[in-house]
């Protein structure tokens, strides 16, 4: 009974983590560099120096609102915090168009002058391909990408019930051993971080649940916007009185906010009808300064300055939510722990990516002629080498183009991003051509020149390389290089390691490595 | 640094919780364990595991420290497991 039940679990983690397994380890690459969001996006925008306080930034992005748009519907700012150093500002412009992207947005320094970066979606654009992928509606994103995870967490909870000796295998990684060491590289990575993995895959459903399962809101509330009011106090703006009343100084407001939740810092600003009598200013507390996502919010009255009262996640249910994405989104995280998220994430990517080869590795002895495998057997081998060597180099390629793409070419931030797709799908069609062996030596090792490029291009472009960025004490930067060196490092080795096994296979007939493998 | 002293910590605990294994105990010291020796080694494992965790929990609270925690010792077990890589290498070679 025992038996039967462990090899139909079998059977179904190997076929739920197959199916959408390379979107997965997409989902857990990018997931994992967007927990460096912010940071990318500093390293993407060289320009970008020192650090801001964010009461004067507030100061600034309201003397800057005031003169681009003071007529606006609403202005939304987003404060520096201790991970960023500008103020961004968006605003719906008065005459009720909606306008186009980059005419009612800005980035700011803490005096409010708009600084001229180059034009990048940085780290954001990792963060939003996580869940919403590119080139295609949000919503069906959105719906595969949760798919995708209801696929991983069965595939989690399977495989704990496929894995023989947990606690007897879980020292055991040993290399150069054919299938076995890739069933131990995917077991260890599955395994010592497995607390992580079902955190992150089931938090990651919760932070789209309400859509997927729109049903509760939808018998309890006449509409989703009255849901929004009820339950987050996002109350619609009033009408223009059409009384000029400038806005008061927020600096106070802030201050006052900040006591009431227990010195927590204000994150972000949105003022509806600013300089109007009839003008509200909502401030929602920084995600950084508690595990809970969803930030308490305090109102006041833009005009005289007068607290509106405020809102908290209150409720069992949406206290638990709330916790549950800021478990998932990790932005409480102070630097240690971050890189404590940020390694687990990659054990995730790499236990993913094990998973996928350990697929093929296993059939590989049982195929009928080895040399000639069947149309299943190609494709995911293909679909392998499109996945993981073809996405690495896709990245690689990305942070290149930021430093590459001339400064005022138009639709720069999508030219990069641009840059990333044709570099992953160049590398995916350069494995279909090629024989298998060849295919993963060679991309492989493009993807670990194309990380190897990255600190070496940096440092002629800009002012901030390597040993300057030493000198300066800008650990950003030193560590953005060290990573990008760690990953030019591991793919390089791996090229190297699947050039020997190749060259090995070649000098010694294939049956007996099959054999081989079988018998220990 | 504190993160530094707890990986140390727990990967001294999955050392200790290795050791307490047969498998392990060659490369790691050279010779078979006697069970009771074993038993201590698993004890004295679990106990640094939960002293990493009352350590976070006491300098971070509950909550965060917990989390904390959680990714600490995935850090220490990945350490171990290189400790027990390079020794096996050693005495194979």
């Amino acid at each position: 009974m025992k038996d039967s039940l462990r090899q139909s679990m079998a059977l179904f983690h190997t076929w739920s983590g197959l199916l959408l397994g390379w979107l997965l380890f997409a989902m857990f690459a990018t997931g994992t560099a967007a927990y460096f969001q912010d940071e990318i996006t500093r390293w993407m925008q060289p320009e970008v120096t020192g650090s801001a306080d964010p009461e004067t930034s507030a100061q600034g992005a309201v003397r800057y609102l005031n003169q681009v748009a003071p007529d606006a519907v609403s202005w939304y700012i987003t404060l520096p915090n201790g991970r960023s150093a500008t103020t961004q500002v968006y605003w719906q412009p008065g005459d009720g168009t909606r306008g186009k992207r980059g005419e009612t947005s800005a980035v700011l320094d803490q005096t409010g002058r708009a600084i001229t970066v180059r034009e990048t979606s940085g780290g954001f654009f990792l963060y939003r391909f996580h869940f919403d992928l590119h080139y295609m509606p949000v919503l069906w994103a959105r719906y595969l990408v949760g798919i995708a995870a209801m696929f991983m967490l069965t595939a989690i909870l399977s495989g704990i019930v496929t894995h023989k000796k947990i606690f007897a295998d879980f020292f055991m990684l040993r290399f150069g051993k054919g299938q076995r060491s890739w069933l131990d590289a995917h077991n260890v990575t599955a395994v010592i971080a497995l607390p992580f993995h079902l955190m992150i895959t089931f938090t990651g459903l919760v932070t789209l649940a309400s859509m997927y399962m729109p049903w509760g809101i939808a018998a309890n509330y006449a509409s989703p916007a009255v849901f929004q009011e009820q339950v987050f106090g996002r109350e619609p703006a009033a009408e223009r009185s059409g009384r000029a009343q400038p806005l008061v100084d927020l600096a106070p407001l802030m201050r006052a906010a900040s006591a009431g939740w227990g010195g927590k810092q204000v994150g972000y600003i949105s003022v509806t009808n600013p300089g109007d009598a009839t003008a509200r200013v909502l401030l929602t507390r920084s995600p950084g300064a508690a595990i809970a996502a969803r930030g308490e919010t305090a109102a006041f009255a833009g005009a005289t300055g007068k607290a509106l009262g405020g809102h908290t996640a209150s409720g069992a249910a949406l206290a638990t939510e709330s916790v549950m994405i800021g478990l998932h989104t990790g932005r409480f995280a102070q630097w240690g722990l971050r890189w404590l998220y940020f390694l687990s994430g990659i054990g995730g990517t790499i236990m993913v990516g094990s998973g996928l080869v350990l697929w093929t590795v296993k059939r590989r002895a049982r195929l009928p002629d080895p040399a000639r495998p069947h149309f299943g057997f190609r494709l995911v081998e293909r679909l392998n080498i499109a996945a993981i060597p073809g996405l690495a180099t896709g990245l690689a390629v990305y942070f290149l183009a930021n430093r590459l793409l001339p400064g005022d070419l138009a639709q720069r931030a999508d030219r990069e991003i641009d840059s990333l797709f044709l570099a992953w799908l160049a590398v995916g069609l350069w494995g279909m051509v090629r024989p298998a062996g060849r295919a993963w030596t060679e991309t492989l090792a493009l993807a670990g020149a194309c990380f190897a490029a990255v600190p070496v291009v940096n440092a002629l472009t800009t002012s901030r390389g390597f040993a300057a960025s030493i000198m300066n004490g800008d650990w950003l930067f030193v560590a953005f290089d060290v990573v990008m060196i760690a990953l030019a490092a591991s793919f390089l080795h791996a090229a190297s390691k699947v050039a020997q096994h190749r060259a090995k296979k070649a000098a010694a007939p294939p049956r007996r490595t099959a054999r081989k493998a079988v018998s220990q | 640094m504190i993160h530094v002293l707890a990986i140390a910590l727990a990967c001294a605990a999955f050392l200790m919780l290795a050791v307490s294994m047969k498998r392990h105990q060659r490369d790691l010291v050279g010779r078979s364990v006697p069970e009771a020796r074993a038993r201590l080694a698993r004890i004295a494992g679990w106990l640094l595991i939960a002293l990493c965790w009352a350590l976070e929990g006491w300098l971070l609270g509950p909550a965060l420290g917990t989390i904390v925690w959680i990714g600490e010792i995935s850090m220490g077990a990945w350490l171990a497991i290189a400790v027990i890589n390079w020794r096996s290498g050693r005495s194979t070679r």
